[in-house]
C-alpha cells in the first residue's frame, strides 16, 4: 500500500466515524427537544382547557393561547433548523481538521 | 468505478464542503444579552396587564422600540435569515406571542390575571428559542474559514 492510499484509507475511517458522531448526536438533541416540546404542549392545553370550563379563561382567552403555541412551535421549529445549519458548520471544520491531520499523520 | 478514482471523488467532494462558507452566523454576544434582558423586560409589562393599559402606554411604547432595535440588528447580521424569522414572529402584532398580546392588551385594556399568566409562559418559551439557538451557534474565536 502506497502512503497516498494509506492516507485515503485512514480519512475515510475518521470521515466514517466523523459522520455517525455527528448525525447521532444531533437526532438525539433534536428528538429530545421535541418529545418536550410536546409534552409541555399536552399539560398547557388540558391546563386551559380547565381553565376554560372554570371560567377562568374566556373563549378568546383560549383561542388566542391555542395559537400562540402555534406560532411558538413554529419558532422553536426554526430553532432546530438553525441548530442544523450550526452543526453542518461544526461538521465542515471538523472535515477539514480530519484531511489536514491525517495528511499530517501520513506523510511527515 | 475503480477505487482510486472513487477516493478522488471522495477528497474533492470533502474540499468542496470544506471551501464553502458557513450556513449560520456566529454567536454574538450583543444579540444574546438583547435576547436575555427583552426577556426580563418583557415578562415584567406583561405581568402588569391587569392593569389599564394607559397606565403603562409609555414602558409599553418604549419595549416596542427595543424589541424593533433587535429585530433589525437581527436582520442586518449576515447569514442570520432564521434568527430574524424567530423575532419577526415574537413580535409581530398580528400573531399570539408577545407583539400579539401587547395589541390585545391596547385594544382591550385589561386582560384577565389567568390569560397573562398562561401567555407569559408562551412568551419565555419564545424568547427561550432565540436565546437558545443564538447560545448553541459557533462562538467567533471556534469558526473556522
Amino acid at each position: 500500500m502506497t502512503r497516498f492510499e494509506a492516507f485515503l484509507k485512514a480519512l475515510k475511517d475518521g470521515l466514517r466515524e466523523l459522520v455517525t458522531n455527528s448525525v447521532q448526536d444531533f437526532s438525539q438533541a433534536a428528538t429530545k427537544d421535541g418529545q418536550a416540546f410536546f409534552k409541555k404542549a399536552r399539560v398547557d392545553l388540558e391546563r386551559w382547557t380547565k381553565a376554560l370550563a372554570r371560567g377562568q379563561l374566556s373563549k378568546a382567552d383560549f383561542e388566542w393561547l391555542v395559537q400562540g403555541k402555534k406560532d411558538l412551535a413554529e419558532m422553536a421549529a426554526l430553532q432546530q433548523a438553525g441548530l442544523a445549519l450550526v452543526r453542518v458548520d461544526q461538521f465542515r471544520s471538523s472535515l477539514i481538521d480530519l484531511v489536514i491531520g491525517t495528511a499530517f499523520k501520513t506523510f511527515l | 468505478m475503480n477505487r482510486p478514482r472513487v477516493a478522488w471523488r471522495g477528497l474533492w467532494l470533502a474540499a468542496a464542503v470544506a471551501s464553502c462558507g458557513p450556513t449560520i452566523s456566529s454567536f454574538s454576544p450583543i444579540a444574546y444579552e438583547q435576547a436575555t434582558s427583552l426577556k426580563v423586560d418583557a415578562l415584567a409589562l406583561m405581568g402588569r396587564a391587569t392593569e389599564p393599559y394607559a397606565d403603562h402606554r409609555v414602558e409599553t411604547e418604549s419595549l416596542t422600540v427595543r424589541l424593533a432595535k433587535a429585530y433589525e440588528f437581527a436582520k442586518g447580521r449576515p447569514d442570520n435569515d432564521i434568527s430574524t424569522q424567530q423575532w419577526r414572529i415574537l413580535i409581530d402584532p398580528e400573531r399570539h406571542l408577545l407583539g400579539g398580546f401587547l395589541a390585545r392588551w391596547k385594544k382591550e385594556s385589561k386582560l384577565s390575571a389567568t390569560f397573562v399568566t398562561e401567555a407569559k409562559g408562551l412568551v419565555s418559551d419564545a424568547f427561550d428559542t432565540i436565546i437558545g439557538l443564538e447560545s448553541g451557534k459557533i462562538k467567533p474565536d471556534q469558526v473556522q474559514q
